[in-house]
């Protein structure tokens, strides 16, 4: 235990004093964790912020009636532009989708003719996916207004055994709109979980991703340190004085184990402070998930430093696999838009399940109860891990 | 005109603290000489070769190979020169023969002429039967001889070579020592830097022994010798408080000098052996120590280093 | 210019014989690009998990002989048209409802309340509400099912004021009975519930962007998208390996001996960037290969191809030259250029493809010679061609032509 100590001791300074170490351990996951925040739109109503190019705007009643309810509608933030320039627009990514209203909507509808407009998007865009929906409910709330302001008209005509004219229709359309102004029924939508900043924003995913992805990142130093010392005979050096290799690989994976710890806590630190994530709901389960977390990428890093026997080696394969638990596990993106299959696949890895155990304490006011299950899966894999990297852990 | 000369040679890295590599040092090498720099770590026989070999730039000094000056006229220099850098400089994942013939190409050779000439060297380290085999898969031995082969591939006038027998077996040394001399009898100029007294002695026309960056002595080996004086040495072996014993003898009347203890051994040299040896004997006998072997010998480099510096070679 | 050949011969040979290296130049991006296209569906089609939804109807029906409304809203949402959307079960209260949500077992709850026929009929006063109850880590399932149930309501609150203001407009029209006066707004509610499901005055049809230039709208798959991204991303590694080999040389001692030779030093230099240049051309090359022969990439005109691809190696190159310029050995070389990279590829899109689209993010995406790259193949992988790649290539060259100056300059004053 006492050489254990000293090993912990050495890998410590060591660590502290690479700068690079200081890097990936703090530095990018920072920067990962409020870019990605402020891209990723929030999951707010009340929160504006899709830019919905709209070309065709002419002038007319109709249109100008669209328009306005398209930007009373608080998720899009509707600009004017050319049709010529949409199709650009959304191309890079300028704004989310554009919508082309035809050369004689107005007269159209007012004929009470159909009439189609076109929505242009970048068909893998999520934001593409909510403005359309917020473009469809403007739509279907005009539909109805029109639906409705014919049949009263003509229902009523019929019974006058007269023709729908149009006094009788604006008189239909000015009662049919007081009504819906006033709607005997309505949707009201409440979320689950804590009432604190109990919503899916940006910062909630990429504060949890960043904890997530990085953490692999974190233990790179030492790992890489580990593959240098064996090319330099150092291990073998510890071994013939007499260092068990049980006292070595103890010494290393608590290292990285207190790396990823601090990682961590600086992430949640941040992401409770200044992004307003509610981490300290359930401080045992967080302290739990943050642990497992941490032995986790020190089981991944001491296999990847055992497997491999070069510096090149390791790295490439540390990134690759930061890159891939990254990926599958929802860090980068939640699982929620993936296709069903996909959803299933990724929680055979450990990533999905923190980001699960994560989400569930910061917005569903998940205890230790609920996180012991998915920590239950994580910490096979890390069995699992551990006992393959023991197994081919050679000094020489 | 010398072969090599050096004029006032200064190196100091990060001024002002930092090292003076090398001061002041001046030497001539003639055409076909063997001419050995003896020192310990840290003489400043590398950094005298890396100016040599065009890698570093004097502070001061001149030195001229081939009557081209090293500062002026690099491209010239190196066209003349072969170095064996201390290290094995090759490519571990590359063949023998791929780092010959990569070698040979940045001599500017190709073709044939450049395919025919590795086939000579090759033959020439004995490495024709493994030149397929990766450098990864060679003993320390054979790098060694690909690392010296790829100096010579260019045919070249003057060939540096920098401890080039460091951590290597007595088989691998004897031979490379032998390569040296066959070279040196086929017109080679050579220059070589060693902490190894008796390579000096073995191979050098003429050797100048450096210490912390001066050249305190040059000469042939008798000229150097001479200059410890009529001196013998005493070589010996004590059972016990070597340390103690070579503190008292440092200021026994007779003791010109004498070396640290190691392992027990160690040697002094004096003006008088047969005055001294019975002070030995009997300042052992009242430290209750037992002098187990005992040896006169004619003086020798190391000698001549611990005259000039007070230290061993190797301390 | 033998030498300088000699000199990329012998470091492509090396990049070849190193596994780790081949690794992160073909397998890893090639692994990614499956695993992200799998993740966002195969083919060109975007597809999700459907979201599995618990309803509770408390609603009793407003009286015989009309359906319920609560009946109707559970219909819309068991509808076959949404049913890749929503999985649907009844659950009988709801606490039930709730819980079902807060446990995870579901991604919202529909909870419909008692006497919501009646409040579409006004037999009794006041509003009904209908409660969307959702999951707060999900956003997209719990969406459908919102978008699904406010239609419904959309269509009853449309049909209730059709009815009301037909019997307004038919007393403003002199009709007095009541009956009479009842029938037509009876008629005219059950008109508006019929054709709000079927006639839509305004539709909307959707199509991807034409890029210009191109003739006809082109559908890029989902795996060619985001290959594009992880090819350009994995390019930047694919050159640092080269590229660290100025710094493994330094270390093992051939560079030196390369300077003690008569080759000069722009010559050694000239012949690793080259190498460099080569690596990074043959992984882009392959990658490409590989995805049109396994993800049926259709990646645009073989000139305008070939013209983004080499100026995609170019700044790969110039990259991979100048991050490991400014380091001091092999390992801090890795590990800075590793830092770089990833930072790159989250500014440029090498990740979150198209997921975020707000406004400023196309604006910081041009800060990067990456991202005007990715602008570059997102045209041609959407039918454009010279006119749509000139500006992102030109700027693309500009950027790799200052970083070379940049690392030519820090290689210089280190060893020339």
């Amino acid at each position: 235990m006492r050489r254990t100590r000293h090993i912990v001791g050495k890998e410590l300074l060591q660590n502290l004093r690479d700068p690079l170490a200081l890097i990936f351990t703090i530095v990018m996951p920072l920067v990962f964790t409020v870019f990605l925040g402020f891209l990723i739109p929030g999951g707010d109503e009340n929160e504006s912020g899709l830019p919905l190019a709209v070309a065709g705007a002419d002038g007319s009643p109709a249109v100008t009636q669209l328009m306005e309810a398209l930007e009373a509608t608080p998720l899009l933030e509707v600009k004017t532009m050319t049709s010529a320039e949409i199709d650009e627009a959304v191309q890079d990514q300028k704004v989310a989708a554009g919508l082309l209203i035809p050369e004689g909507y107005g007269a159209a509808v007012e004929a009470g003719r159909q009439v189609t407009l076109t929505f242009v998007r970048v068909q893998t865009s999520s934001g593409a996916q909510s403005a359309r929906q917020a473009v469809e409910s403007v739509l279907s709330g005009s539909n109805m207004a029109t639906l409705a302001t014919q049949a009263a008209a003509e229902q009523v005509a019929t019974a006058l055994e007269n023709t729908a004219d149009d006094g009788l229709i604006g008189a239909a359309r000015a009662l049919v709109e007081a009504q819906l102004a006033d709607p005997a029924v309505e949707v009201a939508t409440r979320s689950g979980g804590t009432s604190v900043a109990a919503r899916m924003g940006g910062f909630e995913q990429s504060s949890k991703g960043s904890m997530v992805y990085w953490v692999l990142f974190g233990v790179m130093s030492v790992g890489g340190t580990m593959v240098l010392e064996r090319q330099r005979g150092l291990l073998r050096r510890l071994n013939a004085i007499g260092v068990r290799a049980r006292e070595i690989i103890g010494g290393k994976m608590i290292t990285m184990i207190i790396v990823t710890f601090l990682q961590q806590l600086l992430l949640v630190l941040v992401g409770r402070f200044a992004f307003g994530i509610d981490y300290f709901s359930s401080p045992a389960a967080l302290l739990l998930i943050m642990v497992s977390l941490s032995v986790m990428a020190a089981a991944f890093g001491l296999l990847i430093a055992s497997v491999f026997r070069t510096e090149g080696g390791f790295v490439a394969t540390n990134v690759i696999t930061a890159l891939l638990l990254g990926a599958l596990g929802g860090a980068w993106f939640p699982l929620e838009i993936t296709s069903p299959g996909f959803t299933k696949v990724a929680h055979v890895l450990p990533s999905a399940w923190l980001m699960d155990s994560l989400h569930g304490i910061t917005l569903k006011g998940w205890g230790i109860a609920d996180v012991l299950g998915p920590m239950g899966v994580v910490w096979i894999w890390i069995v699992a891990l551990f006992v393959v990297a023991v197994w081919r852990y050679r000094p020489d | 005109m010398e072969a090599i000369e050096v004029e006032g040679l200064r190196k100091h890295f990060d001024p002002p603290k930092g090292p003076v590599a090398v001061a002041d040092v001046s030497f001539q090498i003639e055409e076909g000489e063997i001419f050995s720099l003896l020192g310990s770590n840290g003489a400043g026989k590398t950094t005298t070769i890396s100016i040599l070999s065009c890698l570093l730039k004097p502070d001061s000094g001149e030195a001229r190979v081939g009557g081209f000056s090293v500062t002026r006229e690099p491209e010239k220099v190196k066209a003349l020169i072969g170095v064996v850098p201390q290290d094995i400089a090759l490519y571990d994942d590359m063949t023998g023969r791929e780092n010959l013939l990569f070698w040979g190409r940045m001599y500017g050779m190709s073709g044939s002429t450049l395919s025919k000439r590795v086939d000579e060297v090759l033959e020439l380290i004995g490495l024709l039967d493994r030149q397929k085999d990766r450098l990864g898969k060679y003993s320390g031995g054979m790098k060694r001889r690909v690392n010296i082969g790829a100096a010579l591939l260019h045919n070249p006038r003057f060939l540096y070579l920098d401890e080039p027998t460091v951590g290597i077996d007595p088989q691998s040394r004897r031979s490379i020592l032998d390569k040296v001399k066959n070279l040196n009898a086929a017109g080679v100029t050579i220059l070589y830097t060693t902490h190894y007294m008796e390579e000096a002695q073995e191979l050098s026309h003429r050797i100048g022994i450096m210490d912390q960056g001066t050249l305190i002595a040059l000469g042939t080996q008798d000229e150097l010798v001479r200059l410890v004086g009529e001196q013998t040495r005493i070589d010996l072996a004590l059972d016990r408080d070597a340390e103690i014993l070579a503190g008292r003898w440092r200021d026994l009347p007779g003791v010109s000098s004498i070396s640290n203890p190691e392992d027990g051994r160690l040697f002094l040299s004096t003006d008088d052996a047969n005055t001294l040896m019975p002070r030995l004997f009997e300042s052992a006998r009242a430290a209750d120590a037992r002098i187990t072997e005992i040896s006169l010998a004619e003086p020798n480099l190391e000698m001549v280093f611990l005259h000039l510096t007070g230290r061993a070679l190797r301390d | 210019m033998m030498r300088a050949l000699s000199i990329a011969w012998k470091d492509t040979v090396h990049v070849y014989r190193d596994f780790a290296g081949l690794a992160m130049m073909f397998i890893a991006p090639l692994v990614l690009a499956t695993v992200l296209g799998a993740a966002f569906g195969s083919g060109d089609n975007f597809s999700i998990a459907a979201a599995k939804t618990v309803v509770v109807d408390q609603d009793a029906g407003a009286g015989a002989g009309m359906p319920a409304a609560g009946a109707t809203l559970v219909a819309a949402l068991q509808s076959p048209e949404v049913g890749d959307l929503l999985t649907v079960t009844e659950v009988d209260s709801p606490e039930a409802a709730r819980e079902a949500v807060d446990s995870g077992d579901a991604a919202v709850a529909v909870i419909i309340p008692p006497g919501l026929s009646d409040a579409l009929t006004g037999t009794a006063p006041g509003k009904a509400e209908i409660e969307i109850y959702k999951d707060p880590a999900l956003t997209v399932g719990p969406s459908i099912a919102e978008a699904v149930a406010e239609s419904v309501v959309q269509s009853f609150n449309g049909s209730r004021a059709a009815a009301a203001a037909a019997a307004r407009l038919a007393v403003a029209q002199g009709l007095t009975g009541n009956a009479q006066i009842a029938d037509i707004a009876t008629k005219t509610a059950a008109v508006v519930a019929m054709e709000a499901r079927d006639d839509a005055q305004i539709t909307l049809e959707q199509r991807n962007p034409v890029v210009a230039g191109a003739e006809k709208e082109k559908r890029p798959n989902v795996a060619s998208q985001v290959l594009v991204g992880m090819m350009l991303f994995f390019m930047l590694f694919g050159a640092s390996v080269p590229a660290r080999s100025v710094l493994d040389e330094h270390r093992n001692g051939t560079l030196s001996r390369l300077f003690t030779t008569p080759t000069r030093r722009g010559v050694i230099l000239g012949g690793k960037f080259i190498a460099v240049f080569v690596v990074v051309l043959v992984q882009a090359i392959i990658l490409m290969l590989a995805g049109w022969l396994l993800f049926k990439a259709d990646w645009g005109e073989p000139g305008p191809v070939t013209a983004l691809l080499v100026c995609s190696a170019l700044v790969a190159a110039s990259l991979g030259l100048v991050t490991v310029s400014f380091a001091k050995t092999p390992g801090q070389a890795g590990a800075v250029s590793s830092a770089i990279f990833v930072f790159l590829g989250l500014v440029s899109g090498n990740f979150t493809g198209t997921i975020v689209t707000s406004g400023p993010f196309a604006t910081v995406r041009r800060v990067s010679p990456i991202g005007w790259l990715m602008e570059g193949w997102s045209k041609l992988l959407y039918g454009g061609s010279w006119g749509s790649i000139a500006l992102p290539v030109l700027v693309a060259l500009g950027f790799a032509v200052v970083l070379f100056a940049v690392s030519v300059f820090f290689f210089r004053r280190r060893y020339a």
